[in-house]
Formats: C-alpha cells, sequence, structure tokens
C-alpha cells in the first residue's frame, strides 16, 4: 500500500473525484483501490507522473463489487446522485434490513475482500423487480478525507503472485 | 512574452481550480475558470490564440479531472475559438453581454458533456443539468462579467481588442 494526501478535487463539477500527491512515479496505476482505515474512498481512474485522480465511491460513474456482510448477498455499489451509494442487483429473496454494513466481495477489481463501504439506511423492493435494492451511507467521510492508502496489489494479483513466488523454490520435474 | 504570460495562466489555472476553488463552491458547484480564461483570451487575442490556450487548458485540467480528454479538449478550445469569432463581431462589449454569453457558451458546453453521459438515463441527465450545468453556467457568467469589469476599469480595453 502506498500512503498518499488529498491535494485537490476535481476540476470539474460533474465528477466526484479526488486528487491525490503521488503518482505513476510511486507505483500508482489506474484501476488500484483507494482505502482509509475507515473504509472504501474509491479507486484510481487516472495518474500522471506525481499525481492521481480517485473516482470516489460516491460518484455515479463508479461501480465496486459489494457484499452484504450479514446475509453474504453480493451486488453492485455505485454512487447516486445525492452523494451517497447505492447497492443494486441484491436477490429478492434477500432479508437485508437497514443497519447492515456493506463490504467489497473482492470478486471484481482491485479491492480485497471485507473492506468496509457503508451502512444500509434504506431498501427499495419494487413490485415486479427482478432485484432490490438498498441505499448506503457511506462509511468515509468523502467530502473530509485527507489521508488514504492506494492498494498496489489486488487480491487476485497477490494471490497469483504468492503462488508463482513458490515456484523457484520448487523443484522442477 | 505572450507566450510565458499564457504558460503562467494555464499553470496557475490547475491549483485554482482544483484547490482553491473547491472551498468557495456554493452547494458543491464550482465557477469552471478554464472556460472563462480560454473566452477571454479568445475575445482579446483573437480566434487562434483562443484556440491553443483553450486546448492548453484542456489538456491540462483533464489530468485532475475523471473526465474525458477529448471533451475537455473540445469544450475549452472550442469556447476560445469563438469567442474569438463572435470578439470580431461585436462593436460594443459590455461586462454585461460577455456574462451572457459565457452563460451561454458554458450551458452548451454543460449540456453537451451531460449527453456524453451514456450510462445516465433522462431524468439523471435532467437532474445533471439543472443542478450542476445551469449553476455552473451562471458562476461562469458572474466571473467572466466580473473579470471583464475590472480589466475594462484599469485598462482601455477597446484598444487591447484591436490590437
Amino acid at each position: 500500500m502506498v500512503a498518499a494526501q488529498v491535494i485537490g478535487r476535481d476540476a470539474t463539477n460533474r465528477y466526484r473525484a479526488i486528487i491525490l500527491n503521488k503518482g505513476e512515479g510511486d507505483g500508482i496505476k489506474p484501476d488500484m483501490g483507494v482505502v482509509t482505515p475507515a473504509g472504501v474512498v474509491g479507486r484510481v481512474v487516472k495518474t500522471t507522473g506525481a499525481s492521481s485522480v480517485v473516482l470516489l465511491v460516491t460518484d455515479p460513474s463508479n461501480a465496486i463489487a459489494g457484499l452484504i456482510q450479514r446475509t453474504r448477498d453480493e451486488g453492485v455499489v455505485e454512487g447516486t446522485q445525492q452523494g451517497l451509494a447505492q447497492m443494486k442487483y441484491i436477490p429478492l429473496l434477500s432479508t437485508v434490513r437497514d443497519g447492515d454494513r456493506v463490504v467489497t466481495s473482492g470478486l471484481v477489481g482491485d479491492f480485497p475482500r471485507g473492506l468496509v463501504i457503508g451502512t444500509i439506511t434504506r431498501i427499495d423492493k419494487q413490485e415486479g423487480a427482478l432485484f432490490q435494492s438498498a441505499e448506503l451511507m457511506p462509511e468515509v467521510d468523502i467530502g473530509r478525507v485527507e489521508e488514504v492508502l492506494v492498494i498496489q496489489t489486488s487480491y487476485g494479483q497477490s494471490t497469483k503472485a504468492g503462488a508463482s513466488a513458490d515456484l523457484p523454490g520448487k523443484p522442477s520435474p | 512574452m505572450k507566450f510565458v504570460i499564457y504558460l503562467i495562466l494555464v499553470l496557475l489555472l490547475v491549483p485554482l481550480q482544483t484547490t482553491l476553488l473547491p472551498h468557495l463552491s456554493v452547494w458543491n458547484v464550482k465557477p469552471d475558470l478554464g472556460l472563462v480564461a480560454a473566452v477571454l483570451v479568445g475575445l482579446f487575442a483573437g480566434e487562434l490564440e483562443g484556440l491553443l490556450v483553450g486546448l492548453a487548458i484542456g489538456w491540462i485540467l483533464s489530468l485532475f479531472s475523471a473526465g474525458e480528454l477529448w471533451l475537455s479538449l473540445l469544450t475549452n478550445g472550442g469556447a476560445g475559438l469563438l469567442a474569438g469569432f463572435l470578439g470580431r463581431q461585436v462593436s460594443q462589449m459590455t461586462s454585461v453581454s460577455l456574462g451572457l454569453g459565457l452563460l451561454l457558451v458554458s450551458l452548451v458546453s454543460g449540456a453537451f458533456a451531460a449527453l456524453n453521459f451514456q450510462h445516465f438515463d433522462g431524468s439523471q441527465m435532467w437532474w445533471m443539468i439543472e443542478s450542476i450545468v445551469f449553476p455552473q453556467a451562471c458562476f461562469d457568467g458572474i466571473v467572466g462579467g466580473a473579470l471583464y469589469w475590472i480589466l475594462s476599469q484599469r485598462f482601455d480595453v477597446i484598444r487591447l481588442r484591436t490590437e
């Protein structure tokens, strides 16, 4: 992980993004996950030599694979226009309720499993719909975040790296 | 000399737009100083310089935004070019007419950017225009008009525009 400071906000009003003081020179690449000790902040979408742009979890263009901690139901967490987040594609039979915690599922993207994304505040179950959705309050106060950690090795990559790291030590057949 | 001034302007815009303005934003909306600068340069220095400075601003600001590069180049470069053309057609420019022109340019470029959000449905697009594009266009118009008024108080703007 690389620690970085927030040095600015998106140059336009159209995206909810922050700018970090670390970039390609520090090993940061697009699609890397960004967290604080409280939970998920977003993911890197653009880098320069010494800075990077992180699309926040509250941006409607962002999508992270999530998991309801209690029920183990999976879904996709996206930002909302109101600056919150919503979890979509929750199975209709799920017993999800207000106050349930949503964490990263670790199946897709560059977040390891189990990082807190937010807490469910409202369930939206429409008649005739194939799935239900839930509104989340992000765990991290996105407006006040000053320092973050960039996850340089994804869950999948670290597993592969660990597997390949074992190979040189093994006797060749 | 002009090149150095433009370079300083472009480089100064980055910390202003990304670090200072978010603290001065109203309802999380801040003016687009890049667009304002491109329009003012186009107005005073002609369409070619407006286009080039607009492209430079678009490129550098896109490095610090999650948005697409081509969209930033198109809106800022296009605004500089358009301002250069319009500036030669309008003989009596006032801060109010410039503000209104900037409002329109910002509205058009913002609406174009909103249309580029392909995953947005109609209601989301309308929300974006209503709560981001329109307030920002008003902001841009006010800031541009105010800057022009300040310039016109300190310099002979008619001479500046004809030089």
